[in-house]
């Protein structure tokens, strides 16, 4: 959320629209919004009919503690993040797209695991060829 | 799965805040770029 943060002028300079998907309620989701100063709107998609619909997957029980996402984790918790009581499927893969205004879908991402995201960067790239 | 030129899902979501919206109105007037997060939290 930090990376987004940042680079939320970025994305405003690009002429995009950024917006959050999460599995909280909104009760949750406005919860989380203010803990984490969220940068963007976040969508309430306590049911995953959103991440379902797009065609994002849950990760394995073997996937959710492989060693990559074990070395990630570490890694995020050197870096001062914490964990806290997760809200939501702790099995549900994440993802990024970017549609167009003609509504077509022209970025997709699908994580390979729960820590695997693209970061803001790759994003901004991926903006510049929208048409 | 989802694939390039994919014509996105156009439904109805709610934001934290309790209002509604259809997916496209975000889209009309400039790309949007929509991150789907792991668990809150």
């Amino acid at each position: 959320m930090a990376q987004l943060r940042l680079k939320k002028l970025h994305f405003e300079q690009a002429g995009a629209q950024v917006v959050l998907v999460g599995m909280g309620t909104p009760e949750e989701s406005a919860a989380f919004e203010m803990k984490f100063d969220v940068p963007f709107p976040l969508i309430s998609d306590p049911k995953r009919q959103l991440y379902q619909a797009f065609g994002l997957k849950r990760v394995t029980a073997l996937g959710l503690f492989s060693p990559s996402a074990a070395v990630k984790g570490i890694l995020a918790m050197s870096k001062g993040h914490t964990v806290g009581i997760p809200i939501g499927d702790v099995r549900q893969l994440p993802g990024v797209f970017i549609i167009n205004t003609d509504g077509r879908i022209v970025y997709s991402y699908f994580a390979s695991d729960p820590s695997d995201h693209p970061d803001p960067d790759t994003i901004l790239r991926a903006l510049k060829t929208v048409d | 799965m989802t694939k390039y030129d994919d014509k996105a899902l156009d439904a109805k979501v709610m934001l934290g805040d309790g209002s509604e919206l259809f997916l496209s109105d975000l889209w009309k007037k400039q790309p949007l770029v929509l991150i789907f997060l792991r668990h809150l939290g």
